[in-house]
């Protein structure tokens, strides 16, 4: 294409297809966009990421250690209605109305629902972005031009999720909203890092519970202070203890220098008497 | 001028001192070690007939010895036949010895201390490395708390010959220790005496807390019929009965003249028989109570690990075969790996290297004694307890408890004498000398903060004591006995409280204690005979464990 700008020729490209506003040709139409997003989306396709969730190790824990402490009561009804998959895995038998309290509370089922709330942090997150300028060179009018991909277009409808499994994993992609091909892995992954949190939050899980496989979670900067604590409870204690050393140390030379006056006259006291138990001198 | 000895104010005070002494660190860390090596419960057997055989008589013989003659070491033993002060001179010797590198335990246990009030304890996470990336390596490689231990505060070189600095951090914990033992000692047994109350008393609360805490804790049971259950097998083996005698011989403290230091400032009319027998009671007492929370303790560790390791595997799996969160657990963990392995053998293959075999036996199985015990295998069990600060700050309270009222032992050993020599007090009076005394061994104590530190205390507590306590209480048994004259003896006794001697007592000092530490002597002088080049484990940062490093046999110290 520069070759052909620096000749002076342009390469006109071939005539777009003619846009038909008869319905009946909506549908294929339908299911070409369809097909061809269900190609964006694949298993390690390109931009695409892996998400694997784990809600009964994050969630189910809490409500299992309350059900083993309140003994044994039976769950059948609950169990079927809100596919609570713990009655077949726990023995015990447990109140329909406890389990059905607990399963709302505590746990929530990887439907089509919570795959849509994905879909609108992730596309909640592309939007935080700052708007993306891209500079090409077209053809068709021989110049260079700006395309501005302002985030605020970015909709649910960008964002294709598939080969959801039961274990909960999924694969995701984000579409460009003006053309059809998937956004840069970079760009998601930034914007995925920078909104971590939140996203963590809807679902009520963590880094380690919602994991999105090639984007490595922040570590927690360290909390130093200036001074380490150590140093202040060492200097407080040590304080103490010359302090109370100084004390017995001074109190021990007052007391020697007050007993002075009575050790001269432990000299008068006769040899023969010496060393001889108190009774006697005194009987004496 | 004649000044009167000072006495303690009560005879309660001198039980306390002499239990606040016997009980130290090595009921804590060496005790539960044994009773795990050979047999659990029925360790018991061997230690109480020790104890009956050998610790009660010797503990007898020393307060005796300590209130009959109502001077040090150096005095009574010079008093009994002028020939044998060097006996005296030898105790003073080794408590200068085991003073020394004892008060670095509790310079370590102060360092935890101080670092207990930090949210999150600074051994429950590894810190982050330089681009924050990531965790430091070598914390990655070993474990939080090793790391914290042999990086933050020993800061270890990787071997002996490596000195390296002097670190100021321990240093700092080590002069405060000092000065601590100084404050309990300087006004002799007027301050001591006091202090006792609280060294001996404490550590029991604490030790009962810890009771119910770590009974309570998950795992616990496990640990504890793991350590109770007998293995009546090991009742033949002569090694667990060394160890009984070994461990009741250097648990009571004998032959470091502390014992006899503490016995001159009784009333001569004092009853030490029964004391005798409640001090070292007390002290076994206290080691199996001890070993109880130890062992609920190690249960709750093992515990925790052991369902560690299954959750990590069990994620391993989950992961790998995009199985549905939650279907895996540890009850249907051994037949899910079945039907995968059978099912889809070339993916099990793959994950196959990476699941680590589980085992709560194995890891219960790892026995660790001594610093290992109390600074790493403790501190990891408390950072998973909740509200570990509190935990934390109990525990070496307790640790510092047991560690200085076992140095206020160690130090009355030597002091006593030197207050008792006329030379000395009369030119200085007794805070100077305690005072002098506490200063030798801080700038002697210092070589154990070097970044070589550890491994100079491993060889001093291995070998400054062992064989040279064996020699001087066979000594001190035969000079009583045959030098002295055991019917002298017991006709001094007479005079002195009043009673007479038991013939028990007499059998044992005249013949079967002697005979037992002979026993014990060649023993472990032909142990080391024959163990040839003797070795120590070395640090390798690099690898982050442990690994044995020989001796070379042009350096000296080995």
């Amino acid at each position: 294409m520069a070759k052909a700008a620096l000749s002076g020729e342009c390469i006109f490209p071939p005539g777009l297809p003619c846009v038909f506003h008869s319905e009946r040709m909506l549908w294929p139409f339908f299911f070409l966009v369809a097909a061809i997003h269900a190609e964006l989306c694949q298993p390690d396709g390109e931009n695409a990421f892996k998400v694997r969730l784990s809600i009964r190790t994050a969630l189910g824990d809490k409500a299992a250690q309350l059900l083993w402490s309140l003994q044994k009561v039976s769950c059948k009804l609950s169990d079927e209605w809100l596919n609570c998959p713990w009655g077949s895995s726990i023995k015990a038998k447990f109140s329909p109305l406890l389990c059905l309290f607990l399963c709302i509370y505590f746990r929530y089922a990887w439907d089509s629902n919570e795959e849509y709330l994905f879909k609108a942090m992730v596309a909640f997150s592309m939007r935080k972005v700052p708007n993306r300028e891209t500079t090409e060179w077209h053809s068709s009018s021989c110049k260079f031009v700006t395309e501005v991909l302002f985030s605020s277009t970015i909709g649910i409808s960008h964002v294709l999720l598939c080969n959801v499994t039961q274990r909960v994993s999924f694969w995701f992609v984000v579409t460009d909203p003006l053309k059809n091909y998937t956004l840069p892995a970079v760009e998601v992954e930034s914007a995925i890092r920078m909104n971590r949190n939140r996203i963590n939050n809807a679902f009520f899980l963590n880094d380690q519970t919602l994991e999105f496989l090639k984007i490595p979670s922040t570590l927690a900067p360290p909390t130093d202070s200036s001074v380490p604590i150590w140093i202040i409870i060492f200097g407080v204690i040590f304080c103490i203890v010359i302090v109370a050393v100084m004390l017995l140390v001074l109190s021990g030379i007052r007391q020697r220098r007050s007993s002075f006056p009575f050790q001269s006259q432990e000299h008068s006291i006769p040899k023969y008497l010496k060393g001889k138990p108190w009774k006697l001198v005194v009987n004496w | 001028m004649e000044k009167a000895r000072p006495l303690w104010a009560s005879p309660l005070q001198f039980v306390f001192a002499c239990v606040s002494y016997a009980v130290g660190l090595g009921n804590v860390w060496r005790f539960p070690y044994l009773c795990q090596l050979y047999g659990g419960g029925s360790f018991l057997v061997p230690y109480l007939v020790m104890l009956v055989v050998e610790g009660m008589p010797l503990l007898y013989l020393e307060l005796v010895v300590g209130q009959r003659m109502r001077q040090g070491s150096i005095g009574a033993w010079r008093t009994i036949s002028p020939y044998l002060g060097g006996v005296g001179v030898a105790s003073v010797v080794v408590s200068f010895f085991l003073s020394t590198y004892y008060n670095v335990i509790n310079a370590w246990a102060f360092w935890y201390l101080f670092h207990s009030f930090q949210d999150p304890l600074p051994w429950s996470v590894c810190p982050v490395n330089g681009n924050r990336s990531g965790y430091e390596e070598e914390c990655e490689k070993a474990s939080s708390t090793q790391y914290f231990w042999y990086r933050k505060t020993l800061n270890i070189s990787p071997s002996i010959e490596e000195s390296g600095r002097l670190q100021w951090e321990p240093a700092l914990c080590l002069l405060l220790a000092w000065l601590v033992v100084y404050l309990c000692i300087l006004r002799g047994t007027e301050s001591t005496g006091k202090v006792v109350y609280f060294t001996a008393l404490l550590p029991y609360c604490v030790l009962t807390i810890y009771l119910v805490r770590g009974l309570t804790l998950h795992g616990a049971t496990n640990g504890l019929l793991y350590m109770f259950t007998p293995k009546v097998e090991q009742l033949v083996n002569p090694k667990a009965w060394i160890n009984a005698a070994t461990q009741i011989f250097f648990s009571l403290g004998l032959g470091f003249g502390s014992l006899i230091a503490f016995a001159s400032y009784n009333e001569p009319s004092t009853d030490c028989q029964k004391h005798a027998v409640i001090v070292s009671l007390l002290n076994s007492c206290t080691s199996v109570f001890a070993s109880v929370v130890t062992f609920s303790i190690y249960g709750f560790k093992a515990t925790f690990n052991y369902e560690s390791c299954v959750n990590k595997v069990i994620l391993l799996l989950t992961n790998a075969f995009d199985l549905e969160d939650g279907f895996l657990t540890a009850d249907n963990l051994e037949q899910v790996k079945a039907y995968l392995s059978s099912a889809h053998p070339g993916k099990y293959g793959e994950v196959l290297p990476q699941m680590r075999n589980c085992s709560l036996k194995s890891e219960l199985d790892t026995a660790v004694q001594g610093t290992g015990l109390a600074f790493i295998v403790y501190t990891e069990a408390i950072k998973n307890m909740e509200v570990s600060q509190l935990w934390s700050l109990l525990y070496f309270c307790m640790l510092l408890l047991l560690g200085v009222g076992s140095m206020l032992g160690n130090t009355a050993a030597i002091l006593t004498p030197l207050t008792d020599s006329a030379a000395v007090s009369r030119r200085l009076p007794k805070e100077a000398i305690a005072g002098l005394v506490c200063l030798v061994h801080c700038a002697v104590g210092l070589l154990f903060t070097m970044e070589a530190g550890n491994y100079w205390f491993d060889i001093f507590n291995d070998y400054a004591a062992t064989l040279p306590l064996l020699l001087i209480v066979l000594v001190e048994t035969l000079a009583v006995c045959y030098v002295y004259g055991l019917r002298r003896f017991e006709s001094d006794f007479k005079a002195m409280s009043g009673r007479g001697l038991s013939w028990y007592w007499k059998v044992m000092w005249a013949g079967v204690s002697p005979l037992l530490i002979v026993g014990l002597f060649v023993f472990y002088l032909s142990d080391y005979i024959l163990t040839g080049t003797l070795q120590y484990q070395a640090w390798d940062a690099t690898q982050a464990h442990k690994s044995p490093s020989g001796c070379r046999p042009e350096k000296q110290l080995c």
